[in-house]
This record gives C-alpha cells, sequence and structure tokens, in this order.
C-alpha cells in the first residue's frame, strides 16, 4: 500500500512541470526523474529516490525559466508538499520495513502526513500572499541578490539550528 | 537518552538548497514556495521530543529447550502518556531464527493503551544466551530525528542438544553394586535363574528348587544372577572438530551424548562425561533426573578449544572414572592425541567402546562439488578406514558411525554382540 501511495505520488511530482511548460526538453528531464523515483520506490533505494527528487526540481526549474509564465502559486505549493510527502513515505517505509505494525501506527501516520501536508500548503498560500503584500521596490540587479542572501542565511540558519538541537548522526535505513 | 538526527535529515536539508539555489538562478518565486513545506519540516526539528512514559515487560514461554524448539517471546507495552512511534528490535542471538513473526515491532499508543507483540524462535543449535535486552527508539513522526533506549530485562535461554530415543544402548560387561536394569554375572538375590547346587545350612526355603530336589532325591537349591546397574562415562572429543554449524562433528557426538546418557540414566544407571579438549572438564558419574540436567548443562558448554597440550587421563579422579566403568568415546577420531588417550584407557582394561562419527561427509558438505572433492574424500575415507582397522586390531571397540544415519542403528550391531558376552560372562 505504502509504494502504491508513493507512486502516486510521482505522478504530480513529475507532471505538474510539464503542465507550466511540456517540452522536449522537460518532457525528457521528467521522464527520467520519474524512472529514477520509481526505481528508488521499487527497490527500496533511498538514493535513487533522492536523485529523482533533485532532477524533478531541475525539471520545474527548466519549465519555469523557459516558459516565463506568471507566477502560479498552486501549484508550487502542490509540488512542494507532494515533494515533502513523497520523502516522507518513502522514508517511513524504508524505515520500518519488515517491523510488526501495530494497527494504530498507520493510522497514526496517515493522519499525520494529511495534517502536515495541509498545514504546509496553508503556510505556502499565507506566505505567498503575504509576499505580495509586503513587497518593496528595489533596483533590479538587487532582486538576485538578496534572493541569494535570503536562500544562504536561511540554510546556514538551518544547519545552526539542526546542530544546536541534536548531534548528527546515522539512522539505521 | 540520547537524540540524533538521522540521514533524512541531511537528504532534505540538500533538497531545499537546491530548490532555493534554483530560484535564485532562474529568479523565479515558485521554487522558494516549494522549498516552504520542506523548511517547515526541518523548522519542526527544534521542538523538544519528549520521552514516552510507557512499561515494557518482556516474558518468555521457557527458559530451558531443546535443539529444533520453538521459544515464545511476548512483549507487553503500557502506555502512561501519548506514544506517537515506537520501534522496538531485540536482537536475535546466534543460532536462533525467528519461526514466526518479525522481532521488531512499531507501536503508536494513547495513554493508557496496551500493545503486545509476540514472535517465536527457532533454536538451531545447542548454546545458551540471554534474552530481554530490548533497544527502543522513539522517532518523531516526520522520521528527522530520533532518541534511542534500551530496556533490559535479561532472562537466560538454555538451549539443550537434541535427543534421539534410543532403545537398545551397548550393555555394561561389568556392573556395580547397586540395583539396576542389568543381569549381573554374578551369583546373589535376584529374578534371572543362574544354576542349581546342594541345599547348605542358611539357605531360604523360597530357593529350594522343588522339582529337582524330587528327582534326585536330595534338596537343591536355584541360585540367581541379581540385577545391578552400572558405571557409564561419556568421553567427549572436543580437540577438533568439522561441519558446519549446526551439524559439525563435535555437534552430532554432543546429540549422541545426550542420547546415550537419557537412555543409560532412564536405566538407572550412574553417567558421567568427560569433556577431553583443550580445557579438562568432567561431571561425576550419578543417577538421577538431576545428573541428566547437569550433563545436559555441560554438554551445552562444550566448544572445541585448541591447544598443543596433551592431556593425560591420569588426571581424572577414579571417582570421576571408575574402574569398572563402560566408558563410551565420541570422537571423529581427527587428533591422534585423542586416539592415544582411547587406547590407553583400553590398555588399563576399561570397558572402552568408540564411537567415531564419519568427518568425511560433513567436510564433503562444506566443499563444492568437484571430482578433485570426490578424490580426495575417497582417499581420505580409505585412511579412516585403515585407521579404524588399526584400531580394531589393537583391540579397540569401535563403531563407525555416518552422519546421515540415525544413532540406534549404528549402536544396534554392538549391543547384539555385547549382551551374549556379558550374559556369558
Amino acid at each position: 500500500m505504502i509504494r502504491l501511495l508513493a507512486g502516486l505520488l510521482v505522478l504530480p511530482l513529475v507532471g505538474l512541470p510539464l503542465l507550466a511548460e511540456a517540452s522536449r526538453l522537460t518532457g525528457t528531464i521528467g521522464a527520467a526523474a520519474g524512472v529514477l523515483c520509481v526505481g528508488g520506490i521499487v527497490g527500496w533505494s533511498f538514493r535513487l529516490l533522492r536523485a529523482g527528487a533533485a532532477l524533478s526540481l531541475i525539471e520545474y526549474a527548466v519549465a519555469l525559466w523557459v516558459s516565463a509564465v506568471p507566477p502560479d502559486i498552486l501549484a508550487a505549493v502542490t509540488f512542494g508538499v507532494v515533494l515533502m510527502l513523497l520523502l516522507d513515505v518513502v522514508g517511513f517505509d524504508a524505515r520500518f520495513r519488515g517491523a510488526a505494525l501495530h494497527p494504530g501506527v498507520l493510522r497514526g501516520q496517515i493522519r499525520y502526513w494529511l495534517g502536515s501536508g495541509a498545514t504546509a500548503a496553508g503556510v505556502g498560500f499565507l506566505v505567498a500572499l503575504a509576499t505580495g503584500r509586503f513587497a518593496v521596490e528595489l533596483p533590479a540587479w538587487a532582486y538576485p541578490v538578496a534572493a541569494a542572501l535570503g536562500a544562504l542565511g536561511a540554510c546556514a540558519g538551518l544547519v545552526g539550528l539542526l546542530k544546536s538541537a541534536v548531534t548528527v548522526g546515522r539512522d539505521g535505513e | 537518552m540520547s537524540a540524533r538526527l538521522t540521514g533524512l535529515t541531511a537528504r532534505v536539508l540538500s533538497l531545499v538548497a537546491l530548490a532555493l539555489f534554483l530560484g535564485v538562478l532562474t529568479g523565479r518565486p515558485e521554487l522558494f514556495l516549494v522549498a516552504l513545506p520542506l523548511l517547515i519540516r526541518l523548522l519542526s526539528v527544534a521542538r523538544d521530543l519528549k520521552p514516552p512514559d510507557y512499561v515494557l515487560t518482556h516474558e518468555i514461554s521457557t527458559a530451558r529447550l531443546f535443539e529444533g524448539d520453538r521459544l515464545t517471546v511476548t512483549v507487553t507495552l503500557a502506555a502512561r502518556s501519548r506514544v506517537p512511534l515506537l520501534e522496538l528490535l531485540e536482537p536475535l542471538p546466534a543460532f536462533v531464527e525467528l519461526a514466526s513473526g518479525h522481532n521488531r515491532a512499531l507501536f503508536s499508543l494513547e495513554a493508557g493503551e496496551r500493545g503486545e507483540w509476540t514472535y517465536e524462535l527457532r533454536c538451531t543449535r545447542r548454546s545458551c544466551f540471554t534474552l530481554g535486552a530490548v533497544q527502543a527508539r522513539i522517532w518523531e513522526r516526520c522520521g528527522l530525528r530520533v532518541k534511542e533506549r534500551q530496556h533490559s530485562d535479561p532472562k537466560a535461554v538454555r538451549v539443550y542438544p537434541g535427543v534421539a530415543p534410543l532403545r537398545h544402548v551397548p550393555p555394561p560387561l561389568r556392573t556395580q553394586t547397586a540395583f539396576g536394569n542389568y543381569v549381573s554375572p554374578a551369583l546373589g538375590s535376584g529374578l534371572e535363574p543362574a544354576e542349581i547346587r546342594p541345599f547348605a545350612p542358611g539357605d531360604p526355603l523360597r530357593h529350594v528348587n522343588w522339582r529337582a530336589s524330587l528327582r534326585l532325591g536330595k534338596l537343591y537349591v536355584t541360585q540367581h544372577h541379581p540385577e545391578r546397574n552400572a558405571d557409564v562415562v561419556l568421553m567427549l572429543d572436543t580437540l577438533s572438530q568439522v561441519g558446519v554449524p549446526p551439524a559439525t562433528s563435535l555437534d552430532l557426538c554432543v546429540r549422541a551424548a545426550a542420547a546415550l546418557a537419557r537412555a543409560y540414566l532412564a536405566r538407572k544407571d550412574r553417567v558421567g562425561l568427560i569433556d577431553y579438549g583443550g580445557v579438562f572438564r568432567w561431571v561425576k558419574p550419578t543417577s538421577g533426573p538431576a545428573q541428566l540436567e547437569r550433563l545436559f548443562d555441560a554438554l551445552v558448554a562444550a566448544e572445541p578449544v585448541f591447544t598443543y597440550v596433551r592431556k593425560d587421563l591420569a588426571l581424572v579422579p577414579p571417582r570421576v572414572l571408575p574402574p569398572e566403568a563402560l566408558v563410551i568415546a565420541l570422537s571423529p577420531l581427527l587428533d591422534p592425541r585423542f586416539v592415544e588417550a582411547a587406547g590407553d584407557l583400553a590398555a588399563r582394561g576399561f570397558d572402552l567402546v568408540v564411537l567415531s562419527v564419519s568427518p568425511v561427509a560433513l567436510t564433503r558438505a562444506m566443499l563444492p562439488p568437484s571430482p578433485l572433492t570426490d578424490l580426495a574424500c575417497r582417499l581420505w575415507a580409505l585412511e579412516r578406514r585403515a585407521q579404524l582397522a588399526e584400531l580394531r586390531r589393537r583391540g579397540l571397540v569401535v563403531l563407525d558411525w555416518s552422519p546421515e544415519q540415525p544413532l540406534a542403528l549404528a549402536l544396534v550391531p554392538l549391543g547384539r554382540r555385547r549382551r551374549r558376552t556379558a550374559i556369558a560372562g
């Protein structure tokens, strides 16, 4: 059942970028991403799945860059939530494959996935709305610089936060 | 209890970084929105992961069992607070395999709820191990962080060697003074009639043979053979072994020793054990059910210990190796020191039987089939046949036991021959 769920999540992950721009290039990248994701799900390889997810991100970026369509918040939030759920579902299955599951485990986990997906989607929409409302005018050259600084700051902040929260180790996957 | 991040965290972080990088590169805000759910997921790690409050009970169906038997493990979890995701793992000891169920379980319980987890283990080889060290992992539902702890409720389990039923065992040539199941060649009070002799003053009247007395016109009494027990000492060769566990030559010898010990103790004999190996150990001959347990405990611990030292059987005290005892040596006859020790016992007048398990078939099973292996095994089998013939020529009673053959079948010819010898003696 988990495999089927993961397989269903691969469809929007590969298909959403094609809705933005259906070209040979995005189709090729999407097909490669789909094969890697399905290979990761069937072969229980998280590395393949991660490679597939990264490729689908690249596919989405290429589709947006080539098409130059106006921003589609719904598609972007859906893509992000699907990506998060796919990693969650496959990670859960990889961690607990071969274990005896108490009846409440799957029920609780599905409830958690639905809740966290809805929360992430809600937060995504709120952020999109808020950024539109609190937009500031900057010189043209400053936008990419500000975005890069923001991205770097977010990553550095996350690493610092995680380091301080717990000691990093290897899991038993 | 230690908390740590899992490998998933780094993977999610790398995808977040990639999404942000692509967003900056293409200048599209959608990619920042794509990274947002993953960022939220990562930020959830900053919350404190409270350890759940629960009581874990670990039970096993039995602490003593035989090879091939099943052992049921039941783990009960009573949650005092909410248990979001708890993974429990009980590592399997060597030579123990899962018969049914899983040795890893995942629980999600509400406060006051109870969960039970049962699985069966099959013990394939004699061993002594401890169960009850359950490792617990408390997972965050997102799988990014885990806390670990260990529950220790040690329970010792002893797996005794498998015992094949034996209807006939090699009868001893000499008996002891206590009551038993063997007809002693000596004369005394018993059930088995021996010979008739003239009546002497003091003979009990119930021993008078009235038929012979009437025919011969004089009082005659019937003498009897008493029923006596015997001392049996099992000598186990732990100097060497061949084969793959759980079917090494030592495993087979240990199973044979266990079967013989049970069969002799059931006949009221006193049975002892000498572990002839790198470490010299013994169990004094005694009778009774408690002795069977002592012997099984000693057999469970029998393992080959490498040594260059030649152990002298003169070190063994007479109470462990009584002079009139039947000694059954169990060995693949690979180590010349054991062969010498057996020859030494025979020379000292012990009633010795060598039960030799053939190492050829056990070794052949380990090797890949090839013409060279076949040739080597055939040569080895010829050498072994010559070795056994030489031992028989020296007066030793040697039984060749092929591993595919049941033990009872290997013992039958000797039983018939020795029964005749014992009665004649």
